[in-house]
């Protein structure tokens, strides 16, 4: 009987401990114990390096690419986040141009931009950076780069000591646009002939690769040859850490020193602590429920305007994910974000006003309409490290969706790649950095053109075509700018995708961390002014 | 050592505990104060109050309305399958002791192929290649879990096939279904039913198990093992999403692993004689 008695007073204490307990308490208690039980592998190693005296960064990431080819994908955006790769011109933090490997440029003409490349500049194996190399770099990422979004017709590329001359088939006014994505990364093309340039790729960043796992993360060492001069860390261990709350975890026991995008409701935790630094704002990742279009259903725009009016996003984005609710593709803040009221607010019974207009009708009395005689059930599809939030929305859809009479179906799966190219889906969960380098077309011809790569909805519509193709011919930046809000407006009218919210970007330290910036665009966590006390 | 009164009070009390938990999962809909699919989002991640008493979760849903209608979810599953594997398994086992040969070693060869691979990781493949959901959660285990029944069965069966009662029964005129029904299994189906018993919590793990990996309840349907799954992400903000799911998978396996004990003790057929 004592044992009974033990037994149900420890389940009381339980309760009473739930019940009663503050939130920052449970935090510190449960930090505490996670502290115990986190592997130690990353604080082995970096005790062993504290030991020798190495100045050393533990930071997590959360996506990394099966290799480093910065020209395959979107790879190399490893490379500039960790501060291993540098561009000719890079966005700083505030979404301006800077120079890095150019010292400075010069846009001739419409098709001519003429780069002084620094003098002191070298690959991390220790060769001297020229024009030559730059010219062999950016032609190898022309000719074998996947990412046709970022390609440009060249007539000419001159090499000339530290000159590079790029000549272009026609104008090319968002040239340097292009040119700061990270498939344009600077490297030495004669180790790129080596097989494993690929894990270890020579740039010319202020790190560069020792070790690279795919599954766990890659080891950094500093380039010694940094044209920035004496780099402040000596080796960076970037964890791939792809949960949020292991993120959390890992910065909470001392495992990692910098992490990014961390979950939101665990923020609260590092912000009320003056252990941390917490640096966050608006960024450029807008988060889509892109549309199957290869669906019967999914072509009537009434239906997919019913899909938008019957889902709050505005709550889902402020209650469940604190982001902020999506117009478009573009953050308003951007110059090309559309500023215009939200054609289609949550409003369910204007959404079962045009289903039954349409013939979407719940014909047998089970709750959910029918399309050709079959239960509407959509299939929405997130990818597992998309994290919990893809998940919520899609519980708060399903429900939502339900008092309109249609059924959704929220799985989160491995073989995300797989269903997205061969259409096994109705929404498709996804993120962009919409506008990586400053500019609209890159988003919306990758994305939304009839027969583009990223279009795994199969959209298409002949006067957003149009509209891509005048983009893509046009010079004056601000008539890029308005094409890209009339491409914007285009989209949301026409119901292309559900756009769902943006997201207020973070990055958080320990406080021994310094020269750490928030890049509005992301593609940049570390550089060469980041220390370590 | 405790007494036999003592003993038999035990035994009553976890008897009482199971069926209340039974009933409970079966009267469940009665007893939750909200409903369970409907978020709320004014009230998300919510504290255990007065309002909602375990709390509410990352859309605002009531946790305990949630782990009642889960306990009708989980606990269906596993009676539904355990019936399932059962007939199965004692089926196939009944079939290879009796017709012995090339069909009693076909049979159990099967048996060895199924029991080769880890019971958890077969079925993971399994709804895996089939995609995840109920249907295909119940039928990748019940491909497992078949083979336990039927190598006891048959193993039963043996013991007792050339026994005279059976040789009696044989030689009156008794065959098929007939001896089956009304000497075979009356005489085996105790060690069945303790093995059945003991079952019950090791099949909810399983269920919780797939569920917790995403390959088994889907959303928005309550059950605990997706209950614990969606929680986890939420242990340091909102411990209670996670903790009241654990604690009644805790209690519902544990109390159905004592209830198999004490049916093993109370059907051992030593015990019975000694009784």
């Amino acid at each position: 009987m004592k044992k009974w008695m033990i037994s149900l007073l420890i389940l009381t204490m339980s309760f009473i401990f739930v019940a009663c307990g503050s939130a920052p308490q449970d935090v510190n208690e449960s930090g505490k114990a996670a502290e115990s039980v986190e592997s130690a592998d990353l604080t082995t190693s970096s005790s062993s390096e504290a030991e020798s005296g190495l100045k050393t960064l533990n930071m997590a990431i959360f996506w990394l690419d099966p290799n480093l080819e910065p020209t395959e994908g979107w790879n190399g955006w490893a490379l500039t986040r960790c501060g291993i790769g540098e561009n000719l011109v890079q966005i700083d933090e505030n979404l301006k141009f800077k120079s890095v490997l150019a010292a400075s440029y010069e846009q001739i003409d419409e098709k001519t931009t003429v780069f002084r490349i620094r003098e002191d500049a070298k690959f991390q194996n220790g060769k001297p950076v020229d024009a030559a190399a730059c010219k062999a770099s950016i032609e190898r990422a022309l000719e074998i780069s996947d990412r046709d979004d970022v390609k440009f017709g060249v007539d000419v590329i001159e090499a000339e000591g530290q000159t590079l001359t790029i000549k272009t088939l026609a104008p090319e006014t968002s040239l340097i646009n292009k040119l700061t994505d990270p498939v344009f990364i600077i490297v030495d093309t004669e180790a790129a002939k080596d097989e494993n340039f690929k894990y270890a790729p020579i740039c010319t960043g202020a790190f560069k690769v020792v070790n690279f796992d795919p599954a766990l993360g890659m080891t950094l060492e500093k380039n010694a040859n940094h044209w920035s001069g004496d780099i402040a860390v000596d080796v960076v261990n970037v964890k791939y850490i792809q949960d949020g709350t292991i993120r959390t975890m890992a910065l909470q026991s001392g495992e990692i020193d910098l992490a990014t995008q961390i979950q939101s409701k665990d923020l609260g935790i590092f912000e009320n602590d003056e252990n941390y630094v917490v640096y966050k704002g608006p960024n450029l990742r807008v988060f889509i429920l892109r549309l199957n279009m290869d669906k019967p259903y999914m072509r009537n725009k009434a239906f997919r305007q019913a899909l938008s009016y019957g889902m709050d996003k505005a709550t889902y984005a402020t209650q469940i994910v604190s982001g902020i609710p999506a117009k478009g593709p573009f953050n308003d803040s951007l110059p090309f974000g559309y500023e215009g009221d939200d054609y289609y607010t949550y409003n369910p019974e204007q959404a079962m006003a045009l289903l039954d207009a349409e013939g979407f009708l719940d014909t047998d009395g089970d709750g959910i309409r029918e399309s050709e005689g079959k239960n509407i059930v959509l299939k929405y599809v997130s990818r597992t490290n998309h994290g919990i939030d893809a998940n919520n929305i899609g519980i708060a859809m399903q429900s939502q969706y339900k008092a309109i009479g249609l059924g959704l179906e929220v799985i989160q799966v491995e073989n995300y790649a797989d269903m997205a190219k061969s259409g096994d889906f109705d929404m498709l969960w996804e993120r962009w950095t919409s506008a990586p380098s400053a500019d609209p077309e890159y988003f919306l011809t990758a994305s939304y053109k009839s027969g583009s790569a990223g279009n795994y909805g199969k959209y298409t519509s002949d006067a957003f075509d149009t509209l891509c193709d005048t983009l893509e011919k046009t010079d004056a930046r601000s008539e890029r700018e308005s094409l890209g809000i009339k491409g914007s407006e285009m989209l949301i009218e026409d119901v292309a995708s559900l756009f769902l919210y943006y997201q207020e970007g973070n990055v958080v330290t320990r406080k021994n961390v310094g020269g750490v910036y928030r890049f509005i665009s992301e593609i940049y966590y570390i550089d060469d002014r980041i220390t370590v006390k | 050592m405790l007494s036999s009164g003592c003993e038999t009070r035990h035994q009553k009390i976890v008897i009482f505990v199971a069926l209340l938990i039974v009933l409970l999962a079966m009267i469940a809909p009665i007893f939750a104060p909200h409903d369970p699919l409907e978020p709320n989002f004014m009230h998300i991640l919510e504290k255990p109050s007065s309002t909602y008493l375990f709390g509410t979760d990352q859309v605002g849903r009531c946790i305990l309305s949630r782990i009642l209608h889960g306990a009708k979810v989980s606990l269906g599953m596993t009676f539904f399958l355990l019936s399932l594997v059962f007939v199965l398994g004692v089926t196939i086992g009944l079939i290879a002791a009796l017709s012995g040969g090339f069909m009693d070693m076909l049979l159990m060869r099967l048996v060895d192929t199924v029991l080769a691979f880890p019971d958890i990781v077969f079925a993971i493949a399994v709804v895996g290649i089939l995609g995840p959901g109920i249907v295909n959660t119940i039928l990748a285990l019940a491909v497992i879990w078949w083979t336990k029944y039927a190598r006891l069965t048959r193993m039963l069966v043996m013991s007792v096939k050339n026994t005279e009662y059976i040789q009696s029964a044989k030689m009156a005129g008794v065959w098929g279904l007939d001896l089956i029904f009304r000497y075979i299994l009356p005489n085996i189906i105790s060690p069945l039913i303790v093995q059945l018993a003991m079952d019950i919590g090791g099949m909810m793990l399983a269920l919780a198990g797939l569920s917790f990996l995403g390959l088994g309840v889907q959303p928005p349907t309550p059950e605990w093992g997706s209950m614990l799954s969606e929680g986890k992400a939420y242990i340091q903000t909102a411990p209670w999403l996670l903790l009241y799911p654990g604690l009644a998978i805790f209690i519902v396996v544990g109390v159905f692993n004592i209830l198999g004990d004490r049916m093993r003790d109370l059907l051992d057929p030593k015990n019975m004689q000694s009784n």
